[in-house]
């Protein structure tokens, strides 16, 4: 028993990084339909200038984290300003947006590459104490404090989309961009603020990844996990996006934990396979069939 | 910087003195001997790549300096296998066709060097694999040899019997749990032949975990082997991620002592570990401890400004075995060096002194187990088991 | 003649070729984009190898089964999946193939895990390549002239109106889906016979990635535009093999770069015709006028 809810421990650890990833998928693709494969890469970035900051500069560790937030914020709307937007007004198909994606993703690790060199860096620990005990139980700190920050960054989120002004807006050029555009929306203006949100949430996952973790120039593939969660939680849905990635968090655990550590990724890929197969268009997707 | 250049001003000045310069008359630069070097210098393990190619030219700048091989200037030509089979193959076709390399050095990875093994073999030209571990890198899985095919590391068996035996008769440790990167052939091969000896030897395995290349949470897996209490963990992987497992495992209350090989082997460990790996061991070749490889160390520091990795040892070695033997051959025709290679009976290097099997072309060097003790990396001892 | 280095890298080339080609019917007709297929090119590797090895069958033979082992798997997958849109049959495609990635680590009896499976005899010379390049051409050619292949050229243009002129379309969609899983398993039982080692680690999205992007370079639904991407894909960063960690820095650029400034590839999926084809191969020139005039 203790296992178990050592294991489940775990996987909500684990799940709750992918969710800040994963909603910044979830974001983009409801306002332009597409994955944004350099998502992963925005969250590396991020790492990166707040490892800079914090251990180089000797700036103060919450100044550090608040420069790499913003600084994941300005590459993710960069991103959109230099390349997608481009893309979007040649009247190209969809799936460039994604090449290019792709390609952004592939220049950024390699930029990281040869400005940082491959070698593992580490983010300061913010607590003295690694784990709390409970009877048997151990609680990570740095683990807890990654789920409170993911926890107000998500309720933060879905409170600017459901209840703002811009969060209507944002609605309405995911429901219909033509239509907002024709209404007096700004579509552009959105559509940067939403990369700009996303690429926060991004470079968040980013610095707790640093703390948990390492930072390296390839730890933005850990956004793969993050767009298998989106896809299972339904893509373009931000609650579903979240729910999506705890899922794959625990799915990921418990198959280790009880089944095998070795197949783990094959039964959850499967899993995954079967959930599209069931519900086509994931747990929380609307309307895959217009989007498509 | 101004150490260089005073070095520099008194090179010209001898230079100057000497009318028409000893050093360029003697050294031919016209026909230099072209060692080449196949590795990962790009990608994300492009820092042992770089440092194996940093060491060899810094070598071949000290070997060119003292007069270079029978009279010639060395050059280093490094190219990129991106850490992959089909790119390793393509660089050491071009560095043979393109460069007319001698001899060649690299790479670090057995799945690399197995691809290259077969070429060699055609091309003739003979390649020093630097940390590729596996045994299919110089014996193929029929148990036919490669000929042009050898190595400077330990082959993987060798690795997990020394640490198997260790663990269970030096520490006397009787119940064992292993994790191993199940896509890496280097993590389970040793990983499965520490554990076989040690439960040959009497002792248990009581948890087996896997794991991947790329992951970063150990925890269920860790879990699981904390629920088994083993004595001993076995974590045949490299560095980054023995820090990672290691801070895991203490984190989820594991206190059994951890056990690794060569892939431990950084001057980083102790500094991304954070304490985690105190009183854990880990069976490697001397390297770092000796006094010749820390004088290197202090001049490859000055002259790239990073850190010693033991892949520039490895570079150093291979240059200076290939000076070896093209110098008992007289000549730098690659079968010659491959036939000295082959008879090498006494190679002292950075790493230590070693001689070739001639069956295997495996290198028969001394293996040192070192502790984690007191947050730096202690050098035990020397461990035979055979001479007990 | 080629010296060895040459030879290899040609060869490269070519294997890549029939799978890019494979993925070109695939992606130019139906726009569905696989992320999986390094994971059928490894099927028809470790099949092709063990037939060769295991049980000494002639090269053509193992090439035949890898190929057909790929496209059975594909076939059963595309029956699954192939109903999916967009992202989410990409998302399923991309988990097959490390599905495919972690089973071959997983059975070390069989395929040696990540130890590799090794002593694959040397068949895939230059000659072999181009051949099967040459080969794999005119089927593709001839596959999208035929009448499958106006099926499929209708579907992309407007499926609702292809579906309501009597064309099947899931199976017309999982046709072409099989028929670029044999081509990728075709590519990689050469690609076993050349390199003679195969791991897993060589068919990992990196791999599936480089094919999908190498169509897009060259333009979908053109299969010249395919032989034209795969060259500038896998001849480019050769030149620059020397310039290591920059290398796949301008590889990134470039890709973006292209996307930026020449958005319908090489050739472009819209322009795509017979007619126009025919006249681009003959005359450059004119078929450029032909373009703008549009």
């Amino acid at each position: 028993m203790k296992i178990l809810i050592q294991q489940i421990i775990t996987g909500i650890s684990i799940g709750s990084v992918y969710a800040l990833i994963a909603s910044g998928y979830a974001l983009v693709y409801s306002l332009l339909d597409f994955s944004n494969w350099a998502h992963g890469e925005v969250c590396m970035l991020g790492a990166y200038v707040c490892f800079m900051a914090t251990t180089v500069n000797n700036m103060p560790y919450w100044l550090s984290c608040v420069l790499g937030i913003g600084g994941a914020a300005v590459i993710s709307f960069l991103n959109e300003k230099i390349a997608y937007r481009k893309i979007r007004n040649n009247g190209s198909p969809n799936m460039f947006l994604m090449i290019a994606a792709m390609g952004l993703s592939t220049t950024y690790q390699n930029l990281a590459n040869v400005i940082w060199g491959s070698k593992f860096k580490q983010l300061p620990k913010i607590f003295s104490v690694g784990t709390i005990n409970f009877d048997g139980i151990y609680i990570g700190t740095t683990d807890m404090l990654c789920l409170g920050l993911s926890a107000v960054a998500l309720v933060i989120l879905l409170l600017i989309i459901n209840k703002s002004k811009f969060g209507l807006h944002v609605r309405a050029v995911a429901c219909s961009s033509r239509t907002a555009g024709l209404l007096g929306v700004k579509i552009d203006r959105v559509i940067a603020v939403v990369f700009m949100l996303a690429g926060a949430l991004a470079g968040l996952a980013g610095i707790m990844y640093g703390m948990k973790y390492n930072i390296y120039p390839t730890m933005g593939n850990v956004g793969l996990k993050a767009f298998i969660a989106s896809v299972i939680g339904g893509l373009g849905s931000v609650p579903g996006a979240i729910a999506g990635a705890v899922l794959l968090g625990l799915i990921e655990t418990v198959v280790s934990g009880y089944i095998s550590s070795g197949l783990r990724d094959l039964i959850s890929f499967c899993l995954l396979i079967l959930i599209l197969l069931v519900r086509p268009s994931g747990l929380f997707g609307v309307d895959v069939q217009e989007k498509a | 910087m101004k150490k260089r250049v005073l070095t520099v001003t008194a090179a010209a000045a001898l230079t100057l003195a000497l009318g028409c310069g000893a050093f360029a008359q003697d050294l031919d630069t016209e026909n230099p001997i072209k060692i080449g070097y196949v590795g990962a210098l790009s990608g994300d393990t492009a820092l042992w790549g770089q440092a194996g190619l940093n060491g060899m030219e810094l070598t071949a700048k000290q070997i060119n300096e003292e007069g270079g091989i029978l009279g010639r200037e060395v050059q280093i030509i490094g190219l990129d296998g991106k850490g992959a089979p089909d790119d390793s193959v393509t660089a050491y076709k071009k560095l043979v066709e393109e460069e007319g390399v001698c001899a060649v050095v690299g790479t670090n990875f057995s799945s690399c060097n197995i691809a290259i093994a077969a070429v060699a073999d055609e091309l003739e030209v003979p390649v020093i694999a630097t940390a590729a571990s596996n045994d299919q890198v110089t014996v193929d899985s029929d148990g036919n040899l490669h000929p042009y095919s050898f190595r400077l590391c330990f082959i993987d068996s060798y690795m997990g019997y020394l640490a198997g035996t260790y663990a269970y008769d030096e520490l006397g440790l009787k119940t064992c749990a292993v994790i191993e990167d199940i896509t890496d052939s280097y993590s389970t091969s040793v990983g499965d032949y520490m554990v076989q000896t040690f439960t040959d030897l009497g002792g248990e395995l009581v948890a087996s975990e896997e794991a991947q290349n790329g992951d970063n949470d150990f925890r269920a897996q860790l879990t699981k082997i904390a629920a088994a209490q083993p004595d001993v963990v076995f974590i045949p992987w490299n560095y980054e991620n023995v820090c990672l497992i290691a801070q895991q495992a203490r984190e989820l209350g594991i206190t059994s002592v951890f056990f690794g090989a060569d892939g431990w082997d950084t001057t980083e460990l102790i500094d991304l570990s954070n304490g985690a790996l105190e009183g854990c061991y880990y069976v490697s070749r001397p390297g770092f401890n000796l006094p010749d490889a820390a004088a290197y160390g202090e001049v490859y520091q000055k002259e790239y400004n990073v850190a010693l990795e033991s892949e520039c040892l490895y570079g150093n070695d291979g240059v200076q075995w290939i000076k070896q033997a093209i110098e008992a051959a007289g000549s730098d025709d690659p079968k010659a060096i491959r036939d000295q290679l082959e008879a090498t009976d006494s190679f002292d290097g950075l790493l230590g002194h070693m001689s070739v099997d001639p069956e295997t072309h495996n290198p028969s060097r001394d293996a040192a187990i070192f502790e984690v003790k007191d947050n730096e990396v202690q050098y035990v001892g020397i461990y035979d088991p055979e001479s007990k | 003649m080629l010296n060895s280095f040459q030879e290899g890298v040609l060869i490269i080339c070519c294997v890549n070729m029939i799978a890019v080609l494979g993925m070109s019917v695939l992606t130019g007709f139906t726009r569905l984009f696989s992320f999986g297929n390094a994971g059928f090119m490894s099927i028809g590797a470790y099949a092709a190898a063990i037939c060769s090895v295991e049980y000494h069958m002639p090269f053509v033979v193992s090439i035949l089964i890898g190929a057909a082992a790929a496209g059975a798997v594909s076939y059963v997958l595309g029956s699954l999946t192939i109903r999916l849109r967009g992202d989410y049959f990409l998302i399923s495609c991309l988990g097959f193939g490390e599905c495919v990635r972690v089973l071959f680590n997983y059975t070390k009896n069989i395929t040696g895990g990540a130890n590799g499976y090794s002593n694959i005899p040397y068949k895939t010379t230059g000659i072999v390549a181009v051949i099967c390049t040459v080969l794999a051409f005119i089927i593709a050619w001839n596959f999208i002239h035929s009448r499958y292949g106006q099926a499929l050229s209708a579907i992309r243009e407007n499926e609702l109106a292809a579906a309501a002129n009597g064309i099947n379309v899931v199976r017309y969609k999982k046709m072409s889906f099989v028929f670029s899983a044999i081509y990728a398993g075709w590519a990689g039982g050469l690609y076993a016979h050349y390199l003679r080692f195969i791991t897993p680690t060589l068919f990992n999205l990196g791999k599936s990635s480089e094919l999908v992007i190498t169509t897009v370079l060259g333009g979908l639904g053109s299969l010249t535009g395919s032989v034209l991407g795969t060259i500038i894909v896998q001849i480019l960063p050769e030149i620059f093999r020397s310039m290591s960690e920059y290398r796949m820095l301008f590889y990134g650029i470039a890709v973006v770069l292209m996307i930026l400034l020449r958005p319908d590839g090489l050739y472009g999926y819209r322009e795509f015709s017979l007619k126009r084809l025919i006249a681009r191969i003959t005359n450059p020139g004119k078929s450029k006028t032909a373009k703008e005039q549009k």
